[in-house]
């Protein structure tokens, strides 16, 4: 493991550790403790995946013991955690207002993607996983991640339009 | 590539933008996105979905959370052995003059393999014990002039950012008056004390510019985005680079270059423990 191959993962990584917990600190304690595992054990990789899709293994290993350590807490869903954006220098209230609308629709509405499509659109434009990486970690071929990710692109474009003609 | 299948010019796109790309492909599509409408429609649908969903969902404030906990990852790397950090100045004579030679010979391997220049660039020597930066070969200032004809319309002030090695690629209208004048390729570079190159970016702007030019992340640095505004005028370049340090403290320099001038250091700040110089080169394309 290098300098290089920590840079290009961690930020995958911790996308995903954000969205599967809900919680930055919790993302950011495990992401490190993926990575300290991962340095550690580096030499033993098999090399039969990726070496993104096995960091992302041990990533949700960790996920596992951290859930059932979580007794009182569960994982808030994406939509609780997305926090409304508020920018003191943006524009003025109604302007701010009807961003979030447009925010709150689209995160609701790539909640309402049906499932392989969601699943590709999160795992590649959400978290940052490339279109070969996700389809190694969805265990289809790539050409179908990409037919997927277009599709959702597709849908929630559709949506948006429908709600929101004027923008 | 098979230009006759979205899905493939989809997956090509999707490479490009985190720039996976080995050079052969990479140029390939580039051309394909300065030639084809339909595929720069692609691409720019592609940026704007992606802005649009991470905002959505928050990740636009989680850039100091990652760069953080990414540099207390980075301090667990094992060092190998034969690169511990230099103790002291005291290092005098010909040792150090043979560490910086090797310093300077490495920073010119990492750089010529990034570059993968097509023929032989000239190599212009900064100062004594400082970075070597490659002129651009006329072959390479050729496509730029291609790629800047193809894609810069002539009802606003668009940049273009060629190259930053990160996955932020796209152009960007602005407000202001129409690009005249044809345009200008900035290149800046950012160096360790040391010689060695730590990241660099070429931009084209408009000639002239009516007000500066803001990208969001022309580089990275330490693993946070540099920020930079770029304006241009007659015979001048002007650009202000910036980024957060760990304290979330904006540090940078700004600086002013001739067109046409080989690449001149325009300052230097500190981001951690690190000493970074900026280098900067203007040449016009027309």
């Amino acid at each position: 493991m290098d300098e290089k191959k920590i840079a290009a993962w961690y930020p995958v990584l911790f996308r995903t550790a954000l969205r599967l917990t809900g919680s930055v600190t919790d993302a950011a304690d495990l992401t490190q403790q993926a990575f300290c595992r991962a340095i550690e054990h580096w030499d033993s990789f098999q090399h039969n995946c990726s070496p993104l899709t096995w960091m992302y293994r041990i990533l949700v290993n960790g996920m596992k013991d951290w859930s059932r350590r979580e007794t009182t807490r569960r994982a808030a869903p994406l939509d609780e955690w997305a926090p409304l954006i508020e920018d003191p220098d943006g524009p003025g209230v109604p302007e701010t207002a009807a961003r979030n609308e447009q925010l709150m629709i689209l995160r609701k509405a790539i909640g309402a993607l049906a499932q392989p499509m969601r699943q590709a659109f999160v795992a590649t434009v959400l978290d940052g996983y490339s279109y070969r990486e996700a389809a190694e970690l969805l265990g289809v071929p790539v050409g179908t991640v990409a037919s997927r990710v277009n599709a959702a692109r597709t849908e929630l474009s559709q949506t948006m339009r429908q709600r929101f003609p004027e923008a | 590539m098979n230009n006759n299948d979205p899905l493939d010019l989809e997956i090509r796109l999707d490479a490009l933008i985190r720039g996976e790309l080995a050079e052969p492909e990479r140029q390939e599509t580039l051309d394909r996105v300065a030639t084809d409408e339909s595929a720069r429609r692609l691409l720019a649908d592609m940026l704007d979905c992606r802005r649009r969903a991470r905002q959505a969902f928050g990740y636009d404030g989680i850039e100091g959370k990652i760069a953080e906990g990414m540099s207390q990852v980075l301090s667990r790397l094992p060092r190998p052995a034969g690169t511990a950090r230099p103790q002291r100045r005291r290092m005098l004579g010909w040792p150090l003059a043979t560490a910086a030679s090797l310093l300077l010979a490495a920073g010119i391997g990492l750089w010529a393999m990034r570059q993968n220049a097509p023929a032989g660039p000239t190599i212009q020597t900064m100062q004594a014990a400082g970075p070597v930066i490659p002129e651009s070969t006329p072959a390479q200032l050729a496509r730029l002039r291609g790629l800047w004809g193809a894609i810069a319309s002539g009802d606003s002030a668009t940049w273009i950012l060629v190259r930053n090695g990160g996955d932020n690629f796209g152009q960007e209208p602005s407000s202001g008056a129409p690009a005249e004048g044809g345009a200008v390729s900035v290149r800046c570079v950012f160096a360790g004390s040391d010689g060695t190159i730590l990241d660099d970016f070429q931009i084209l702007v408009p000639a002239s510019t009516v007000s500066p030019l803001a990208v969001g992340e022309a580089a990275r640095l330490a693993g946070r985005p540099v920020v930079c505004d770029v304006s241009a005028g007659v015979g001048w370049v002007a650009l202000h680079v910036k980024v957060d340090d760990k304290a979330g403290r904006p540090v940078g320099v700004q600086g002013t270059v001739k067109t046409g001038q080989g690449p001149v250091q325009i300052g230097e700040f500190r981001l951690g423990e690190r000493e970074v110089k900026v280098f900067l080169q203007a040449i016009r394309l027309s």
